[in-house]
């Protein structure tokens, strides 16, 4: 068995149960299909078979499964009316399925219509994912903290200065500290750059420091070592 | 008599119309559809082999084809072959959907779009 008809046997499975009874008759097509091209020519002999495979798999594969849906959904519903029973959903059910085929051939029908509106789909559906993975992140997702409605950062600023983002000095934080009566404690934190040299090449890595008693208030573990003790 | 009362279902595809046009006069596998439906549209419908059996799957589901009982001579036949032959709703089907084009043609000769018949 050639690789083409192993390949093609391994696509046909994907058909519903009805349609891949027929696969060996498929094949057959499709092996007359490659003689025919052959007769005009072998050049991309390979790649114009294909060609003609991909586009009726592309062209019959969805239109299949609708039928069988459809089909089945009509025989519940026939189910029910033998049953003394048809309901509201049923016939809505099958109508549905109706509804799903009709619009797909008219997809298929508009080829070039099709392609455009799901590009525009795939467009606006990747930047409302992008967008909403940024305010996820940013404005709905609480901080990996636990409390974390309890936990309020405090930034100074100096307007009259045009300082847009102040640093807090050693002296304003132990002030803060010694006077808070309404937080259960307070940290501070500094990112920066440090060097770190051994006995390989120093690497320049970035860094936070913090006060002794950010991790604990932040509920947090260090991954390696142990906590600070002031 | 009106074309929904001729059918008295809904209306068949033009893959269908080929394949029961292709069965009209002899029973034929799969194949033989495809072939005969290039032959007489000079290769310009040719069907794939999801459209074709898709179609058949319908048709014979519908009753207006069957599974043909007849077979060639075991030289010329293929076991794995399965013929198909048009039945008499079959028949029914296709002359009126034919005669429903020939009276859509009749009205395309009376308006002068067929080419020899005058503007077209």
């Amino acid at each position: 068995m050639s690789v083409t008809e192993r390949l093609y046997r391994l696509l046909a499975r994907l058909y519903p149960g009805d349609i891949r009874e027929y696969t060996d008759e498929m094949w057959a097509v499709i092996e007359r299909r490659r003689g025919l091209v052959a007769s005009e020519g072998k050049r991309w002999l390979g790649l114009r078979v294909w060609a003609f495979i991909a586009r009726d798999l592309v062209r019959t594969l969805p239109t299949t499964h609708i039928a069988a849906l459809s089909r089945k959904a009509r025989a519940r519903a026939v189910g029910s009316h033998r049953g003394g029973k048809i309901t509201r959903e049923t016939r809505r059910m099958a109508g549905l399925w109706n509804d799903a085929r009709f619009a797909l051939r008219g997809l298929f029908r508009s080829p070039g219509f099709t392609v455009i509106a799901i590009g525009t789909l795939a467009l606006g559906i990747g930047a409302v994912s992008a967008i909403f993975t940024v305010v996820n992140g940013v404005l709905l997702k609480p901080p990996p903290f636990e409390d974390a409605e309890r936990l309020v950062g405090v930034w100074h600023t100096a307007p009259g200065a045009g300082v847009e983002d102040m640093t807090l000095s050693s002296a304003m934080f132990l002030t803060y500290r010694d006077e808070n009566r309404v937080f259960e404690d307070i940290g501070a934190r500094n990112s920066g750059q440090v060097s770190v040299t051994g006995l390989e090449e120093p690497e320049q890595l970035s860094a936070m420091r913090v006060t002794a008693g950010l991790l604990p208030l932040l509920r947090v573990q260090p991954v390696i070592g142990r906590r600070f003790t002031e | 008599m009106s074309e929904t009362a001729n059918r008295g279902a809904k209306p068949i595809t033009g893959s269908a119309f080929y394949i029961l046009l292709a069965l009209a006069d002899s029973a034929r596998h799969g194949l033989g559809i495809i072939a005969d439906i290039e032959r007489r549209t000079g290769g310009e419908v040719s069907l794939g082999p999801g459209t074709l059996y898709h179609a058949i799957r319908k048709l014979e589901a519908t009753g207006l084809i069957a599974e043909s009982p007849e077979r060639p001579a075991p030289e010329l036949d293929d076991p794995r072959r399965r013929y198909y032959e048009i039945t008499e709703r079959g028949r029914t089907v296709v002359s009126e959907e034919a005669a429903r084009l020939d009276r859509l043609l009749q009205v395309a000769r009376s308006k002068k779009l067929l080419p020899g018949t005058g503007r077209a």
